[in-house]
């Protein structure tokens, strides 16, 4: 390695480098006829070559690439399927490309969390709203993708009401999740909490064992492996949620063939 | 067209350039075994979308080009690592000279802090250091007049000098 004040006579390293690779100039060939030097290091970098092939033959190396083109596609894959769930700014942007209108109904964005936090809990199906049905939506409360809305139904003590803007939620809430398509699609439901941890819905995701934390990649295949399937029309999803203390902002989001929706609570 | 090689595409490359683009890793990285893994890692890249490989001027300068920008993210994903330890520095570059003695000595230096580099300095710097290239040539390649490279370069030698005499009293206080 040497200053750039080599003599301008002389190829640069990567003129030299290109020729011995095969690359065709007839200037650096007509220089080695007479730069013994030049040659040289033509010859070394040659050398070089046969040693490296000899090493590392060309099978060997492309067996090593393709198990590890292999590695990265399936890292791609998962990471695909979480960053979809997980981002929330690609979630709108997912669905911007796709054309599709989304009319955020809750509040913004959960705010940074300090210290530990615990994501909410999901329980069983027939949990804490069961024997309270909510009603149907207004348009007011919800959040829609082209004839698809999400309606979030709170029970705080007796009171079930529906979450609307600027309403938020604590520890001990009951969740409830309703949806209305304007077509029959398979749904899949998780929430996302600030932390990253990623719960299923337990109405649309029967395989999740309760109690359990599959982790995030793990929850997030798990259930968009097995989406739901729900008729055209509004459907309150069985099942619910309880919020866990501490309470921990977080996301719903709402996966169907059309694109994705989300919606975020926010803890008081 | 398709944006991936055929694997007798690849194969012809890797024969033809493999050794080079290794050479070029080691000079970037300063290690053996990242090198190799750099070089995997450029070629899952060139396999994918090297398409426009085929029709590159010179097949060597769209290589290390590509080779670069793999090692210019080692170089930050190391730098990255060490601050997470609060060990900015190795403990095999306190070793290094306190003043710069030479290009081979500038370029030990340079390489330290390469990561912390936009990519058209990155570049410069390797143009000038690993390529051995006129100010003129860098010029040309990266667009910058042949001033502003000169200028650039006087930069980036001054930083290495810092860099050096504080390595230099690192090792004096060690």
């Amino acid at each position: 390695m040497g200053m750039s004040e080599s003599p301008p006579s002389h190829p640069r390293p990567r003129e030299l480098e290109a020729f011995v690779a095969g690359e065709p100039s007839p200037g650096v060939e007509a220089h080695l006829q007479g730069c013994v030097a030049c040659r040289h290091r033509a010859t070394l970098l040659e050398q070089d070559r046969e040693h490296h092939l000899a090493r590392l033959p060309a099978a060997v190396f492309l067996a090593q690439v393709a198990t590890r083109r292999r590695e990265h596609a399936a890292r791609a894959r998962r990471r695909n399927v979480v960053l979809a769930t997980i981002a929330s700014g690609l979630g709108v942007a997912t669905a911007a490309a796709a054309g599709l209108a989304i009319v955020p109904g809750g509040p913004g964005g959960p705010t940074g969390l300090s210290g530990p936090t615990q994501p909410s809990t999901p329980v069983a199906p027939g949990g804490p709203s069961e024997a309270s049905e909510p009603s149907e939506p207004s348009a007011a409360d919800d959040t829609r993708m082209k004839g698809t809305a999400i309606q979030i139904f709170r029970k705080r003590g007796e009171q079930v009401m529906p979450v609307g803007d600027g309403d938020r939620i604590r520890a001990g809430d009951g969740l409830r999740i309703a949806l209305t398509l304007e077509r029959p699609d398979r749904v899949s439901v998780w929430f996302v909490d600030r932390t990253g941890r990623i719960d299923p819905y337990p109405g649309t995701d029967p395989g999740a064992a309760l109690g359990t934390d599959p982790g995030p990649e793990q929850g997030a295949l798990a259930s968009g492996d097995r989406p739901t399937s729900l008729a055209a029309g509004y459907t309150l999803l069985p099942g619910g949620v309880v919020v866990d203390a501490p309470c921990v902002d977080m996301r719903l989001i709402v996966q169907t063939s059309a694109g994705q929706l989300e919606r975020a609570l926010r803890c008081e | 067209v398709a944006s991936n090689l055929t694997d007798d595409e690849v194969v012809e490359i890797y024969n033809q350039y493999g050794a080079l683009l290794l050479r070029r890793c080691r000079l970037l990285l300063g290690d053996a075994g990242a090198a190799e893994d750099a070089l995997h890692e450029t070629f899952v890249k060139i396999w994918s979308y090297g398409a426009s490989l085929r029709t590159a001027t010179s097949r060597l300068a769209w290589l290390y080009r590509c080779v670069d920008r793999n090692c210019f993210d080692v170089l930050a994903a190391r730098a990255r690592r060490a601050e997470q330890l609060f060990d900015p520095l190795a403990p095999e570059l306190a070793r290094l000279p306190a003043t710069t003695r030479d290009e081979a000595a500038d370029w030990e230096i340079v390489r330290m802090f390469l990561h912390r580099l936009d990519e058209r300095l990155q570049r410069i710097a390797v143009m000038h250091w690993v390529d051995e290239m006129t100010q003129d040539e860098i010029a040309a390649e990266t667009g910058w007049s042949r001033q502003t490279v000169c200028k650039k370069l006087k930069q980036l030698r001054e930083r290495a000098a810092r860099l050096a005499v504080r390595l230099g009293a690192q090792e004096s206080w060690a």
